[in-house]
């Protein structure tokens, strides 16, 4: 295949991301360093090799098994986190997860390169054609002998690859192959400034794993939330969590946390008697028709961009709202358990998302979801308090955590 | 909700599922008519999370009118088909909360069923 010509910051080439045929299987793989499909499926790998030494298959199967969801034997069988047939058509070799980290020069000896500095951001002409010398070799000695060692030595190479997304999947996985991460936080933090679309969220997920508070992720909402136009709601709305349809505390005008959020944060809070609820009920299904019925209830009243204080499984409810099209200004998420991505703001309709937990949840350890968000557009506070999933709706917590602030 | 409640629920599951012991089933059924709002919440999920097994315990907390509004919801969660001319019935229930929950409860049966 005829290589083209690139520049060395190497963007665009997968602008959108998805245009491309499907991956390149094995080693072949890595002999272009331009072409978009080469690159993607390059960039799949060094992901992957990640995510493999990292044990999120087994992570991930533990978490469903947790939820009860694989109590099927059939179910048990086929569970996968990364589909075999999609590790099969990349040509993804079998690697076990965890192993002990290298020194980087370790891991340019077992490339065959020796590289004279620490990787830039951005590489050099010279150490971009170096390192697509030494990519092919690597990956084929990654593909011949699939090994903790082989893996690190082709992420060590890839850090100067002169493409930018495969600068970032490799960054991303650095961590796991190499003794100092730092190496790789420069590459991260460049990439989220990418032009490219792909490349940015790739970079800000991984950095967000590493180093959620390091500042160009900051800078990243910031930045979203200055450029919003969307004119603010002057109407906000609690939305209850599974079971607590009839639960005395969000209850306008009596429950203790409706009288909270109305006296102390929002006067405009809803508190007619046509408020909204939903069933309440603990499946997929409850929540779907709690967020179409949230959907339609937000249009009857004409409320587009109001605000959400949405507790537990409210939080999906309103982010199934949001999908469907509800806009909101500000999404609450009070002790919200982690179903990511079957729910998950629509960004593009949110002004901004704050989710607002305790230390290991008990009742999102029943459920079996995540404990927190990992995405950096997501707004993150974590009280000092431990297990209670219902103190996240307290008004004491409130007043003593001060939470009005974080809004 | 601490964590020695939440270990005793587990327990209360495991003896359910693994062996089978009903009574333990029919202690989580009565957690759900706990004060505590998340113990509540965790014996409603680990019933559901029980699936089809639940559904005896919940034909049997129906007739006995136990925690009707969470226990309605969680026949409609688990799919329980066979419950279904119960839900009807308690669609017209003089308690407000009852009939909504039976209502609501058919309308996820039918939602799982597309």
């Amino acid at each position: 295949m005829a290589r083209r010509r690139q520049g060395s910051t190497g963007r665009s080439r997968t602008r959108g991301g998805a245009r491309t045929s499907g991956p390149i299987a094995g080693p072949a793989a890595f002999r272009d360093v331009a072409e978009p499909s080469h690159v993607l499926s390059q960039a799949a790998t060094l992901l992957l090799i990640g995510a493999h030494l990292r044990g999120d298959t087994a992570a991930v199967r533990a978490r469903a098994e947790a939820s009860g969801r694989l109590s099927h034997s059939v179910a048990r069988r086929r569970f996968q986190a990364i589909p075999q047939s999609d590790l099969s058509r990349l040509g993804f070799p079998r690697l076990p997860a965890g192993a002990p980290r290298l020194q980087p020069e370790a891991l340019q000896r077992v490339a065959g390169v020796r590289f004279a500095a620490a990787p830039a951001p951005t590489p050099s002409r010279g150490e971009a054609r170096m390192a697509t010398a030494a990519l092919r070799r690597a990956a084929s000695a990654f593909y011949r002998d699939a090994s903790h060692e082989t893996a690190g030595a082709l992420v060590e190479v890839a850090l100067r690859h002169p493409h930018e997304l495969v600068r970032v999947a490799a960054a991303a996985s650095y961590f796991l192959v190499a003794a100092d991460p730092s190496r790789a936080i420069a590459i991260l933090a460049r990439g989220v400034r990418s032009s490219d679309p792909l490349t940015r969220e790739v970079a800000a997920t991984a950095l967000a794993r590493v180093e959620p508070r390091h500042p160009v992720l900051a800078r990243l909402l910031e930045a979203r939330r200055r450029r919003s136009t969307r004119r603010r709601s002057r109407t906000s709305l609690l939305v209850h969590g599974t079971w607590a349809r009839t639960a005395a505390w969000w209850q306008p005008p009596n429950g203790d946390f409706w009288q909270y959020i109305h006296t102390h944060v929002d006067p405009n809070l809803y508190g007619a008697q046509d408020r909204f609820d939903w069933s309440g009920g603990y499946s997929v299904a409850a929540r779907a028709l709690g967020g179409a019925r949230l959907n339609t209830w937000v249009q009857q009243h004409n409320l587009a961009g109001l605000d959400l204080f949405a507790h537990s499984h409210g939080g999906s409810v309103s982010m199934v709202a949001n999908q469907a099209g509800t806009q909101v200004g500000r999404m609450i998420l009070l002790s919200c358990p982690v179903h990511w991505p079957q729910y998950m703001p629509a960004f593009n309709r949110v002004n901004r998302v704050i989710s607002i937990r305790v230390h290991l949840d008990l009742v999102i350890l029943a459920d079996g979801g995540g404990q927190r968000f990992y995405d950096p557009r997501i707004e993150e506070h974590v009280l000092p308090l431990w297990f209670d999933h219902s103190l996240s709706h307290d008004p004491a917590t409130w007043r003593q955590h001060n939470v009005p602030a974080w809004l | 909700m601490g964590p020695l409640i939440f270990a005793r629920l587990y327990a209360l599951k495991s003896l359910w599922t693994v062996i089978g012991c009903r009574s333990a089933g029919r202690a989580l059924v009565r957690a759900l008519g706990s004060t505590d709002e998340g113990e509540r919440t965790v014996a409603g999920m680990l019933l559901v999370q029980g699936g089809k097994r639940a559904e005896p315990l919940v034909a049997e907390a129906i007739r006995r009118r136990e925690h009707l509004p969470i226990v309605l919801l969680i026949a409609g969660d688990i799919g329980a088909s066979s419950l279904e001319p119960e839900l009807r019935r308690l669609t017209t229930d003089p308690h407000p909360d009852v009939a909504r929950a039976a209502h609501d409860a058919l309308e996820t049966l039918t939602a799982e069923r597309r």
